[in-house]
């Protein structure tokens, strides 16, 4: 069995000091800002880009994958304690999770989401070990034309999945595209839209782009909206669940874990709709449906191990095709890029040290989750008390600095205020500035191997059809497209965002 | 005022003429091989239809009564035009007269996006944020920043 040589070596890249120092960090800055309103993965990752290219490419994407599914740990902390949730794919964890805080049972709410969590992480990891070698074996023998239509439906079903609509979805994901294809063509070497200035031949600085994009306009946009107030619990109560619990929530759990597997690979369905159809299929499964919302463990349990699983999964599309299937997946696979790693199927292959070093301190960090949660709770909540007139402060200035300090240039801050601009413009004509970084990253992407596959036809567009799996490509995007204007998803989305 | 819809319509269409317009000089090229201008005019044109699209959905929900809502809202101007006036005052500070005084700069601007900002609670926030950046980066990254500098 060739897979325990691999986790083996993955061990060995995972356990240096300095990769533990950097998937600690990156577990607890997940965690914390899982915990705080206003401060997501997007923003976080976007704002430490500038500060990766000083590592090394293990430390690094490490850190940042820690900070990822570390949000997905810290948000839950807070729906349970003070029924605030700091991430959107903890909002159902809400309804139930903090009822039981009230009852005086937050500490065992709380252990069912760690235990639930850290289970259904470990699957996820190992699905990712086990399904890795085969379906890069597949994606090897995609061409170009395999390659074009993939992208395309992955860029078509996340635009058609978030809110705002499929117009507006569509358009912000091809506003994107258009800004991707500022700099020098890859095939003939002219500029493109460079307008005489210098700085814009190698095409626009991805983390300028992301720091601009979120974290300034984020803080625009944050600071005119009303702060919630957090309602909060007296007592944790004890930590271990009761027999009865545990017996309640194992299937739950299992049946959480796999549905978040699933949905985490898809593109567009993401981890806060992961969670919702979770409680979902809970609540309508379950012998007393009337238990929900007063408490049920299982609602708790269930949404709680989907996001954690989908977290994982999620990155099955982005390291094995190097086709993101989600705007935070998009800004991993731009970390990889600053390193001069191109994830795909040949990075087993290129790169096995960072690939299974990735996935075993995924296995790794989930367990400085479970370990960091439960004992640090109280520290988390008070984390709730940094007034955001503080932190937006903070942010500005770290994201100055950090941008300053990639290449000490004045560009890059002007660039800066552009992009602060134009994603409070993107927010105020209600477009997911998340859909634009997704454009921009799979567009080029999309260019070189469109451009290849119509000259391998001769020009015959007929070619995206004739392949097989390009054609199945291509028929999911219409599925997907056609599903989407039904009432069906168009419900459940509406409800998801309001859970 | 302009409202979401609209302006979303706007943008797209904007932008989608810029692309195809500036792409077509880049050269389309052949089906067989598309040049350096195919891919902005391909995309700039299906930011110019669907932007289409928006501005007529947008008018004719205007025309049908429907109240939609305004895109730029009174309370969010002051945030943005001060937090890029932060961002524009220390990148043009930090090359003349270094990290320190252009970060305190940045800091003293961006407090008053939000109304309610006391004097006193300013300074506390601008040491505190001072010491954690400076702490991060100049030592703990070890980037070689200047922290205090008098170039004019």
């Amino acid at each position: 069995m060739d897979l325990f040589a691999y986790l083996a070596q993955g061990l060995m890249v995972a356990v240096t000091p300095t990769n533990m120092l950097y998937c600690l960090l990156g577990v607890t800055l997940g965690t914390a800002i899982g915990v705080l309103p206003g401060v997501g993965p997007i923003i976080t990752i976007s704002l430490l880009l500038p500060l990766t290219f000083g590592l090394t490419p293990e430390a690094s994407i490490i850190m940042l994958a820690g900070i990822f599914y570390g949000a997905a740990y810290g948000g839950s902390t807070t729906s349970i304690l003070v029924n605030l949730p700091g991430e959107a794919s903890s909002a159902v964890t809400c309804l139930d999770g903090h009822q039981m805080a009230r009852q005086g049972r937050a500490g065992a709410a709380l252990a069912v989401a760690a235990l639930g969590s850290f289970f259904a992480g470990t699957v996820g990891t190992l699905i990712i070990a086990i399904a890795g070698p085969p379906l890069a074996g597949i994606a090897m023998r995609f061409g170009a034309a395999e390659y074009a239509a993939l992208v395309f439906v992955a860029l078509l079903t996340t635009a058609a999945m978030t809110r705002g609509g499929v117009v507006k979805g569509v358009g912000v994901a091809l506003l994107g595209m258009a800004f991707g294809t500022i700099g020098s063509d890859v095939s003939t070497g002219m500029f493109r839209f460079t307008f005489g200035i210098p700085e814009l031949r190698d095409g626009i600085e991805f983390a300028v782009l992301a720091v601009g994009l979120f974290a300034v306009a984020e803080i625009i946009g944050n600071i005119g909206a009303p702060q919630g107030t957090a309602v909060s619990s007296k007592a944790i109560g004890r930590l271990w669940p009761s027999r009865d619990d545990f017996r309640r929530a194992w299937p739950a759990v299992l049946r959480g874990t796999g549905l978040g597997a699933l949905l985490g690979v898809l593109p567009g369905a993401g981890l806060a709709m992961s969670s919702f159809s979770s409680y979902m299929v809970e609540k309508s499964t379950a012998k007393e449906p009337d238990r929900f919302g007063k408490g049920a463990v299982e609602g708790v349990a269930g949404p709680e191990a989907a996001n954690n699983a989908a977290s994982q999964t999620a990155f099955i599309p982005t390291l094995l095709l190097g086709v993101p299937g989600s705007p935070t997946m998009a800004l991993m696979l731009g970390a990889f890029m600053i390193h001069g790693v191109q994830p795909g199927p040949r990075m087993m292959g290129d790169h096995p040290e960072l690939f299974w070093g990735l996935i075993v301190s995924m296995w790794i960090g989930n367990l400085l989750l479970v370990v960091l949660n439960l004992p640090l709770i109280g520290i988390w909540v008070r984390l709730l008390q940094v007034p955001y007139h503080w932190l937006y402060v903070f942010v500005l200035a770290f994201a100055c600095v950090g941008v300053f300090a990639m290449g000490g240039s004045q560009f890059d801050l002007l660039a800066l205020v552009f992009f602060g601009l134009l994603g409070y413009l993107l927010r105020a004509a209600g477009c997911n500035p998340a859909l634009f970084i997704l454009g921009f990253i799979l567009g080029p992407m999309f260019e070189t191997n469109f451009r290849r596959a119509m000259t391998l036809s001769r020009g015959d567009m007929m070619v995206f059809l004739e392949r097989p799996i390009s054609l199945t490509f291509v028929l999911i995007g219409v599925a997907v497209l056609l599903a989407t204007t039904t009432s069906f998803v168009r419900r459940g989305r509406a409800e998801a965002e309001e859970a | 005022m302009i409202d979401r819809e609209m302006l979303a319509g706007l943008v797209f269409t904007a932008v989608g003429i810029v692309a195809v317009a500036v792409g077509w000089g880049y050269g389309f090229g052949s089906f067989a091989a598309l040049g350096a201008g195919a891919m902005p005019v391909l995309v700039g044109v299906g930011l110019v239809g669907l932007g289409v699209i928006q501005i007529a959905r947008a008018g004719a929900a205007l025309r049908a009564g429907e109240v939609l809502e305004a895109a730029f809202p009174r309370a969010e101007l002051r945030p943005l035009a001060i937090i890029l006036a932060a961002v524009l005052v220390f990148s043009l500070l930090v090359d003349r007269v270094g990290l320190v005084p252009s970060l305190a700069a940045m800091v003293a601007v961006s407090w008053f996006a939000e109304r309610g900002g006391r004097w006193r609670e300013m300074a506390a926030v601008m040491v505190v944020v001072l010491a954690l950046i400076v702490a991060i980066f100049h030592w703990g990254l070890g980037i070689p920043f200047r922290l205090v500098a008098w170039r004019f």
